[in-house]
């Protein structure tokens, strides 16, 4: 028998479990608002004007102290691709940049040399220019052929091979194995893009029918081929083609990319990374920040539930919540990530099933616990307009989380005159960042009007290949930003052979590791976060001096936070004051400015452990 | 921490290790089968055991191709493990269980990890303790000696310390051979090129294997440790055969302290030598033998024939096992041992042919060559050539070859080696490849003074005896002045032939007065005296010159001190017979010590601390042990000359700057030079050193005008002789320089000081540099 006194006890006890346990949720749920969006800034002083644009008049360049750059073979009509990168690029450097049509047309100022001249060989006409390039060379500036002339252009003229660096042409057109990018370049390491097995085959993309040059001593190779060896035989490594190299003599620094790498925005890592080879040091802002972003999910109303059950035995909503999310949480947190969602309430807007508030309140307080944020996609399955999908998801946000600003939105066409319009909206009134898909020769940030962001994803989550990990770490190196997506539309409404979940999450898991884990120094933070740094990285302008040991940074339109990547040849960071710093690799470090001034000591990385 | 740091840290480490493996492991395991001797006795089993022992290991493991770290400790443990439990007095079971049973109570939780290690401690403290008692009641018994001992290690580390804290590099040019055949060692050839006395070698090589200690470093440092274990074996041999307690203190004072003896009897102490390890030998060979007499007689007139070994053949077992060793050291060493071997012959000579000591005495001969030749014989009988150097010194006994040796060989290629002794001869240098000028002068004049000698050796057949003696006297007195002693001592040799008479005297009136033993010492020692007298002086003499003159004289002098110190000893003991009172033979010998202190440095001869030439510079010794420490194994090469070649084996590559050169001024299409390592180090001097021949722009920097004149041909080492080794530093530096404009960011300067810089490159391992360059 228990006790009276023992049963009170008990009882006691059991009441105190229950509401320790009772008490903590309550109170989490409580203090959970979770209809507000803690990423809304109201911070508007940062817009379209306070882009630093760099200066494209010779006269203004000759006046002006800053450091430009040199485009050679400007187009007369329509810019070419590779010039619209080195525009790109430039605005993200902060360099001027002064464009001419051809060699000729220049002659390097000797009192206020470039930083770096480009030459673009698809639009010169070696027979004439070789010369002149070659003056141009001797100069001593930092030269980056953004590609090369066809192979007999260059066999032809020795004057190009002495400034290229290359000894003989081999071969017109060597057919590569794979490709071998070498650590110490782009930042992220070493990679080799080389397919060892039938599942790796089918990432790869890259190009590898290239020109095979032998390169003179003197030259440096960043990236290079791998030739088949039942093809040609055994080739010793320094033979083989290569891609991206430098070469140096006494008066010349010139880059060489044999392929088309430079002509899209994959080319503005590489041009970053050919400037720090360039220097014996290299400091450059990047925006330092890291998406995912889930387009299409979750969705609140129980659709497609149907072919749901007979996939996951579970209605969509279940599927969703029960399947999906521990699944998306999980491995958010295994990256101590941040997700973006890009929700859409209903997929059908033509059937009776409507979104749940329950289902909403559940996401939304979700969201808020892991630090995530709620934007708003923009494309639905059916055959609703968008007009019609505007009002309908307004109805039911205002319904459920009225006080919830959405500050980003995710549009999966390029019109931008049609998002313009949608941005009028109630529901879309605060959004301040749009996100589109990645292009290849669009420019990464920009602004769609005075206020509102446009920024571009990088990779989809779901779909990896060779190509597509070099671009991510060229933009890695140039920017510190990747954004990848996870396109759920396929997973609510599939198709009939599309794969399940499980085999996408594990794509999508494996997939991401290959994009992120390099560069676990950058921030993840979610499209707003990003907002606000792109928005200083575009603002903020600088200027850099070494003095001995030390790096003195000055930053123009300072605001606040604005963050570099340094890049050294066998240094590290001694000290740093006005700001503070990450190591993201060997000779590669993540500074945050935390003032307009900024300064950054240096000691040599290999110390003598015994001296004389 | 600064490399003169480092260096103490190896020197007192390397020190404290050899003297834990020769002394203290033997110790700790004969201390009770030796209790009743002397202390320097002791010291001298101990220190024969603990040699006999490694030596021995490592050549029996080397023949069976079995020598690794696991195995030498295996070898060195288990049996010293069994000889100690089999000599332990208590009862070991006992003891081994009760701290079996502490062990499992540590192991299983039942005492706490505290307790354990406090129990542990405890036990290390106590016996510390029961160490620093014992230290201390010793050091109170025999104070004035203990501090003559602390002034004679002073003095030593004062006089020798200096040069191996100050010059890291080799000074030898025999030491990159010694290194070589040493890393040959850890590939399992004990001759790599050739037969040859590897007693050393095998030390050597015992504290690499065992203790990780880098042979380099060995090598570099070791030479201190032995130069120490050398004087006081010296001190503990005159101690055992004098009866005053401090004159071989007053002795060895002025061999150490005294700045009378030409540099060239005692420069080769400043470095790791196979000669000068075996010295160390002698003496206990020596010390044995003439404990032998002694005991045998008294064991003869015991009534009882005494069961089991008696102590003298435990005697003979120690004269057997030092004499031996001089054979797996060095054939001068033994050939010194010989020669005092006969003079205590001489003087015993009353024993000597008397059945009951010859036979052993044969006996223990015939042991000692075998223990000594038996390894070589095996491996000369299973088809190893004999090494070039041995081949030499045959030819030198013979009276074929000229006074320089050939271990001065180039490390690079055996042919090499013939040219490099060649050269040697041409230039004068020393045989040792030490670049002391003195040497080579002296060597010089000892050749003028000989060839005077036989230009006139037809007349003396004319002259009556006492003028050919008197033109011997002559010749001896010329030699000494150039070969032995540091300034014109018009005294010398009637001091010192007076010295040994007296002794002989001595000896005899010893034998009179009934002290046989003592009087049979005096005599062997002035007998021994005379031969070496007569060994230096043999080519002045017209005789066979059974040894090169450079090294008889290191022997000259070292044992000159025992002859000093027997006198000395003699006169005080005659007080002694006097007075019967050896306090007043301790005061005078006492008074010696001191009269010698105040003599010198009344007189100003109190030695200064001296260096010798030196073969590399400070900075690449200490960019050396910087690469090490910095890299992976294997992941870097360095290109230099040269000494580095065998410095880095089992760390990284070596690549020499001729090849570089020549590959690089080639008029091939498409040249090309690739090294296949991540980290490429050029060493180059600025100022380049005279690698053992000085020429007439020595000292000069590298320039332009060295880097246009002609590349030296041919390969190995006389690439780097002379004026060659400024035209390729020259060619190496402006190289480095031009490659250094072409690759900013990959090359740079790792070290950097007046005369040495290092240059560092860092290559991508799959897409080399072409370092060849217009």
């Amino acid at each position: 028998m228990v006790s009276r006194r023992n049963f009170f006890v008990i009882t006691l006890i059991m009441l105190l479990v229950l509401f320790l346990f009772q008490f903590s949720e309550f109170i989490k749920d409580f203090y959970n608002d979770y209809d507000t969006n803690v990423y809304a800034s109201s911070d508007r002083s940062l817009t379209q004007t306070s882009v630093v644009r760099p200066v494209s008049e010779s006269d203004k360049i000759a006046a002006s102290e800053d450091g430009y750059a040199v485009f050679i073979g400007n187009a007369a009509d329509t810019a070419s691709p590779a010039k619209r990168t080195v525009q790109q690029w430039c605005t993200y450097s902060k360099m001027n940049m002064l464009s001419v049509g051809s060699p000729e047309e220049y002659t390097p100022d000797t009192k206020h040399m470039p930083e770096v001249v480009f030459v673009d060989s698809n639009q010169i006409d070696f027979s004439r220019s070789a010369s002149a390039l070659s003056g141009i060379a001797n100069s001593g500036v930092t030269m980056i052929f953004c590609s090369l002339p066809e192979p007999s252009v260059i066999e032809a003229s020795e004057e190009l091979r002495n400034i290229l660096g290359i000894s003989s042409v081999k071969q017109n057109k060597a057919q590569l194995k794979g490709i071998k990018l070498f650590g110490g370049f782009l930042v992220g390491g070493e990679k080799w893009y080389i397919a060892n097995n039938e599942k790796e085959e089918k990432y790869q993309d890259m190009q590898l029918e290239v020109p095979w040059y032998i390169l003179k001593s003197g030259t440096k190779v960043y990236m290079a081929g791998v030739l088949d060896e039942g093809r040609y035989g055994e080739v010793n490594n320094e033979l083989q083609p290569c891609i991206i190299w430098r070469y140096r003599t006494d008066k010349t620094c010139v880059f060489a990319i044999n392929g088309d790498y430079g002509q899209d925005n994959t080319g503005l890592g590489i041009y970053t990374a050919m400037m720090y080879e360039a220097k014996d040091y290299d400091i450059y802002p990047v925006v330092n920040s890291q998406n995912i972003i889930a387009i299409n999910y979750p969705s609140f109303s129980s659709e497609n539930d149907e072919q749901m059950k007979k996939r996951y035995s579970r209605s969509s909503t279940e599927t969703l919540r029960d399947i999906i999310w521990p699944n998306l949480s999980g491995l958010i947190n295994h990256f101590n990530a941040k997700m973006t969602y890009m929700v859409t309430p209903q997929n059908n807007y033509q059937d009776e099933s409507y979104p749940k508030q329950e289902e909403i309140e559940y996401y939304f307080k979700l969201f808020r616990e892991n630090g995530d944020e709620a934007g708003w996609a923009a494309y639905n399955l059916q055959d609703a307009t968008l007009r019609q999908k505007i009002v309908a998801d307004y109805d039911t946000f205002y319904r459920t989380v009225p006080n919830y600003k959405f500050m980003s939105m995710y549009v999966n066409e390029n019109s931008r005159e049609k998002t313009m319009s949608l941005l009028k909206t109630a529901l879309l009134k605060d959004v301040r960042t749009v996100v589109f898909d990645y292009e290849k020769d669009t420019q990464m940030f920009s602004y769609l009007s005075n206020q509102v962001m446009e920024l571009r994803t990088t990779n989809d989550g779901l779909d990896y290949t060779f190509m597509k990990d070099f671009k991510n770490r060229s933009l890695q190196t140039a920017l510190g930003y990747s954004s990848i997506t996870l396109d759920m539309t396929d997973v609510l409404f599939p198709e009939e052979d599309s794969p399940e979940w499980g085999r996408k999450y594990e794509d999508f898991a494996t997939n991401l590791a290959e994009y992120l884990d390099c560069y676990s120094a950058f921030d993840k933070n979610t499209v707003s976060e990003t907002d606000s740094r792109v928005r200083h990285f575009l603002a903020a302008d600088y200027t850099e001096k070494r003095e001995d040991n030390s790096i003195k940074v000055h930053i123009e339109n300072y605001k606040e936070n604005v963050y570099f990547i340094l890049r050294t040849h066998g240094e590290s960071i001694a000290d740093i004051t006005g700001g503070s710093w990450k190591k993201i690799e060997d000779d590669a470090y993540l500074i945050l400015a935390g003032d307009e001034n900024l300064s950054i000591t240096l000691k040599p990385d290999n110390t003598l452990y015994y001296y004389r | 921490m600064s490399m003169t740091m480092l260096t103490i840290m190896q020197i007192a480490g390397i020190f404290a290790l050899y003297s834990l493996v020769t002394i203290a492991l033997p110790a700790l395991i004969f201390h009770k089968k030796v209790a009743d001797k002397r202390p320097l006795e002791q010291f001298m089993v101990y220190f024969v055991i603990g040699n006999f022992f490694i030596m021995h290991i490592v050549f029996l493991l080397q023949l069976l191709h079995i020598s690794n770290r696991i195995t030498l400790i295996l070898f060195t443990v288990i049996p010293g493990l069994i000889v100690y439990i089999r000599n332990y007095d208590g009862n070991m079971a006992d003891h081994i269980l009760r701290w079996l049973q502490v062990l499992h109570k540590a192991v299983f939780g039942i005492m706490g990890r505290k307790t354990f290690t406090k129990k542990l401690i405890r036990a290390a403290v106590a016996g510390l303790k029961r160490l620093i008692r014992k230290f201390a009641g010793f050091v109170r018994h025999n104070l004035f000696e203990s501090l003559a001992f602390v002034l004679l290690f002073v003095c030593l580390l004062w006089v020798y310390g200096d040069n191996y804290v100050s010059y890291y590099g080799y000074s030898f040019s025999d030491l990159p051979v010694h290194n070589y055949w040493i890393n040959a060692m850890c590939d399992g050839d004990i001759y790599v090129a050739g037969v040859y006395p590897f007693g050393f070698h095998c030390i050597i090589y015992y504290f690499y294997e065992v203790f990780g200690i880098d042979t380099y470093v060995l090598l570099r440092v070791f030479g201190f440790t032995q130069m120490i274990y050398i004087f006081f074996m010296l001190l503990a041999f005159i101690k055992g055969i004098c009866k005053s307690r401090y004159a071989a203190y007053a002795g060895c004072l002025v061999y150490a302290g005294y700045d009378i003896f030409n540099l060239e009897c005692t420069r080769r102490y400043l470095g790791t030598l196979p000669q000068e390890f075996g010295m160390v030998f002698i003496l206990p060979a020596i010390y044995f033998a003439i404990r032998f007499f002694e005991t045998r007689k008294k064991e003869l007139a015991l009534p009882e024939k005494i069961k089991g070994m008696s102590d003298s053949s435990w005697y003979l077992t120690g004269y057997a096992l030092s004499f031996g060793m001089t054979i797996a050291v060095h054939f001068y060493d033994t050939m010194i041992a010989g020669i005092f071997c006969v003079a205590i012959a001489i003087g015993f000579i009353f024993r000597f042919f008397n059945i009951k000591y010859l036979g052993r005495i044969l006996v223990a001969v015939i042991a000692a060559v075998m223990i000594g030749v038996l390894p070589m014989g095996v491996a000369f009988a299973t088809g190893t050539p004999l090494q070039g150097s041995l081949n030499w010194g045959m030819n030198v006994m013979q009276g074929k070859g000229s006074g320089d040796s050939t271990t001065s060989a180039d490390v690079n290629s055996q042919s090499e080696e013939k040219k490099t002794v060649q050269d040697e001869k041409q230039t004068g240098t020393a045989p040792d490849g030490s670049i002391g000028q003195a040497d080579s002068a002296s060597t010089q004049s000892t050749q003028q003074a000989a060839g005077s000698k036989s230009g006139s050796s037809t007349q003396n057949k004319k002259l009556s005896l006492s003028k050919k003696l008197y033109g011997a006297y002559n010749s001896i007195k010329a030699g000494l002045k150039l070969n032995v002693l540091r300034f014109d001592m018009e005294f010398f040799l009637p001091a010192l032939l007076a010295v040994v008479a007296f002794a002989a005297v001595m000896g005899l009136l010893m034998f009179v007065l009934k002290q046989t033993d003592y009087g049979a010492i005096l005599i062997s020692v002035a007998v021994m005296t005379l031969c070496m007298l007569v060994l230096v002086s043999a080519k002045m003499l017209g005789l066979p010159e059974l040894m090169d003159a450079n090294r008889s004289r290191i022997y000259f002098a070292y044992l000159l001190t025992v002859i000093a110190c027997v006198a000395v000893d003699a006169l005080c003991s005659v007080w002694f017979l006097i007075t019967k009172k050896e306090w007043i033979m301790n005061l005078l010998s006492l008074a010696a010590v001191v009269g010698v202190v105040i003599f010198g440095f009344q007189m100003n001869l109190i030695r200064r601390p001296f260096s010798t030439g030196r073969l590399e510079t400070n900075g690449a010794i200490t960019c050396l042990t910087n690469i090490i420490k910095d890299n992976e194994d294997n992941t870097w090469t360095i290109v230099s000359a040269n000494d580095e070649l065998r410095m880095i084996y089992g760390h990284g590559y070596h690549y020499e700057p001729i090849t570089f050169i020549h590959l690089n001024e080639s008029k091939r299409d498409n040249k090309s030079i690739y090294i296949d390592t991540k980290y490429v180090y050029f060493y180059i001097e600025k100022r380049p050193i005279d690698y053992l021949h000085p020429y007439e722009g020595s000292g000069q920097m590298v320039s332009l005008a060295g880097a246009g004149k002609d590349t030296p041909i041919g390969s190995g080492i006389s690439v780097y002789f002379g004026e060659n080794r400024w035209i390729v530093m020259s060619k190496m530096y402006y190289w480095a320089q031009k490659f250094m404009k072409l690759y900013p960011n990959e090359m740079k300067v790792y070290y950097e000081d007046d005369e040495f810089v290092c240059y560092r490159l860092e290559q991508n391992m799959y897409s080399l540099f072409n370092l060849a360059i217009d």
